[in-house]
């Protein structure tokens, strides 16, 4: 097997941090005047994600995402190095990471596939509702994790589906693998093939070591491919996931119809059943949101129509994601000897980043919540345009 | 049982602007109205040591964070018997707000028409005070925004800062953060606007309350009884209902609202086009 795994080692890799030169560092983290070590470390954190937001900007991107997640169910995921255990750290993670991820991404799909005992199975299929996933997600709590994982399996399954999903979606695969092997039952290196002639991207969030065939999926299919080193690396990991990524090239664009359906506030409209409750307990009232083409009732949006198929979305949904559209510009950062106040909290700080539109300075802190979650500057909102 | 009470950081966002229906009218209302903001602030702190409190004036300038101030002006007068922060609070808002209402007179006096007066930056002064919630978050817990204004807040307003509404309104959500209206019209052009304001979709969207009020004289009651328990505390109270609003798409082509479009795949709803307008 090993010899079937093993891939021509491409010029462009730098070798593995084992072999290159001895790195000092911790020489980088330095003590403040008071003596601590704290500040010196948020400044590296803050620099790597200022890095990021600028390594997003000016690229056309997947908005419409069907994304796999594949998690490995295998023996290794018992082991206790990330807390309380690989699987349980993994499973509430994913669980918070499906929250957040149909708040950024309205019209995107999900579906979830485990692999234990050499096989895989499928726990939900693949959809925009994320209360069938989190259901689907909390029976995984209870499952033993058993056997070795197969990849291959896996990818064939998501592949299965994803290749009949129409071209001006973003296609790709989340594999989270705390194994160090897979036991495929034929040549994985045909798959990935095929997985990159089809455009799906597929990404590796390794729990373990760094695991060669995975770094080879990663790379073929233009995915990233990360080993966490703790929980909270892991969480960014997988956090990093929640923006939509670039389109491809061959990704073409399209018109998708969908519907905007009228809200019924009680005793407004007239009692009937949802649609999506139908099958256990049975919701009667007179509220609710109404399909604009078939009229049947759902509860809560987005949904995808099970009469008519209608995408039923509201238009905060949208607008949710116009955010990634006109995204903030950087902010460029300067030391200043005397202090400023920063113009959104108020304090003094030494160093403060500075918005090209309207000068205003910011602290850190404050740059960072504007570019990562407000994505609006209050500077030029606060400032009326000629 | 809670034993020790939850304290709360308060952004209180107040609309300067000068078309305000209150400050045309004759001075006696808009006093009343103030009166009544400062009152809500200091019960705000009364309820508990802890609470924090921000007040943000918006105005069509610029915003201004007029309380806390870093640097105190003429001293501490205090009135014998009364808490000191409470003077405090009461005096640097007054202050404040009277040098940007004159600012604001001034510009209005400028404009020659009732279309040209602009609109205040309130989606900026939301944005400062998300800042502010999200520096002081540590220290309480929970934070909420309330905005006052006596704005003649209709559908057309804040169009053009639509797009900075919906960030902060998407952020407060995130953060958990409430965020309520209370709009002040007087009685003459109160008149039954079913068209949703922006302002309505933001109170909607973070689960506050949303409130039109024609009496000014009983502003305060409303303020203290709606806008002041926090969230935990609203859940027990029997509070005005909020209708949920349906928030209809409008197609790009023709700014119509419309029930079922077409949406681009890449840029999302930019290219909405009409097929069937019902």
């Amino acid at each position: 097997m090993a010899n079937a795994l093993r891939v021509d080692l491409d010029e462009e890799h730098k070798g593995y941090r084992w072999e290159t030169e001895y790195e000092r560092s911790w020489e980088a983290i330095r003590e403040n005047e008071h003596g601590l070590l704290q500040p010196s470390v948020d400044d590296i954190v803050n620099k790597a994600k200022r890095k990021r937001i600028q390594d997003r900007r000016k690229m056309r991107l997947g908005m419409m995402r069907h994304l796999y997640i594949v998690i490995d169910m295998s023996e290794s995921m018992h082991e206790h190095d990330y807390k309380p255990s690989r699987i349980r750290c993994c499973l509430t993670l994913v669980q918070n990471f499906l929250k957040d991820f149909f708040d950024m991404n309205p019209i995107s799909q999900i579906g979830i596939i485990i692999t234990r005992n050499k096989r895989r199975e499928k726990i939900s299929e693949l959809s925009g509702n994320p209360k069938a996933h989190l259901e689907a997600l909390k029976k995984l709590f209870d499952i033993e994790c058993v056997g070795e994982p197969s990849l291959q399996n896996c990818l064939e399954s998501a592949l299965d589906t994803l290749k009949h999903m129409p071209s001006h979606t973003s296609k790709e695969v989340l594999v989270i693998f705390g194994s160090l092997t897979t036991c495929d039952p034929s040549d994985i290196n045909q798959t990935i093939e095929v997985l990159a002639a089809r455009n799906v991207r597929c990404s590796v969030i390794g729990l373990a070591a760094e695991v060669r065939i995975c770094h080879s999926l990663a790379k073929q299919t233009k995915g990233t491919y990360n080993v966490a080193l703790d929980e909270s690396h892991l969480k960014d990991l997988l956090y990093d996931h929640l923006n939509p990524p670039p389109a491809t090239a061959n990704t073409e664009s399209s018109l998708i119809r969908m519907g905007f359906p009228q809200y019924y506030n009680e005793d407004e409209g007239k009692p009937s059943m949802c649609v999506c409750h139908l099958s256990n307990n049975v919701n009667f009232s007179t509220s609710g949101y109404f399909c604009p083409q078939c009229n049947s009732k759902y509860c809560e949006l987005p949904v995808e129509c099970q009469v008519c198929g209608l995408t039923l979305v509201s238009s905060t949904h949208l607008s949710r994601s116009y955010h990634h559209l006109f995204p903030v510009d950087m902010f460029t950062v300067n030391e200043y000897a005397n202090g400023v106040i920063c113009f959104g909290c108020q304090i003094e700080t030494k160093t403060a980043a500075q918005c090209e539109h309207c000068s205003n300075l910011f602290c850190i802190d404050c740059d960072l919540f504007i570019h990562e979650s407000m994505h609006l500057c209050p500077g030029c909102a606060s400032r009326r345009l000629q | 049982m809670e034993t020790s009470e939850q304290s709360t950081h308060l952004v209180v966002v107040i609309d300067v602007l000068p078309t305000t229906a209150l400050l045309l009218d004759d001075g006696t209302l808009y006093e009343k109205w103030l009166n009544a903001i400062i009152a809500f602030c200091n019960s705000h702190l009364l309820l508990n040591a802890n609470n924090k409190l921000t007040v943000i004036a918006t105005g069509c300038e610029h915003n201004t964070i007029i309380y806390p101030v870093d640097r105190e002006e003429n001293g501490n007068e205090t009135i014998p018997g009364q808490y000191p922060l409470f003077s405090t609070v009461t005096r640097v808002i007054c202050s404040q707000i009277k040098q940007l209402v004159s600012k604001a007179r001034y510009s209005l006096e400028k404009a020659e028409r009732a279309e040209d007066i602009p609109q205040s930056l309130m989606a900026g002064a939301i944005g400062i005070g998300l800042l502010k919630i999200n520096r002081l978050k540590s220290e309480v817990d929970s934070s909420r925004v309330a905005i006052v204004t006596a704005c003649n807040d209709n559908s057309t307003l804040f169009n053009s800062q639509y797009m900075n509404f919906m960030n902060v309104f998407f952020t407060a959500q995130k953060m958990n953060v409430v965020v309520d209206a209370c709009i002040a019209v007087s009685n003459n052009n109160y008149e039954q606007d079913i068209n949703l304001s922006i302002l309505q979709q933001g109170c909607d969207l973070t689960n506050g309350l949303y409130l039109k009020i024609s009496n000014v004289s009983a502003f305060l009651e409303y303020l203290l009884w709606t806008l002041l328990p926090d969230a935990e505390t609203r859940k027990k109270l029997l509070l005005p209902t909020q209708k949920k609003i349906s928030y209809k798409a409008a197609c790009f082509c023709h700014r119509n609202l419309i029930d079922i479009g077409y949406v681009c795949s890449v840029c999302l709803s930019s290219e909405l086009i009409t097929t069937k307008t019902q």
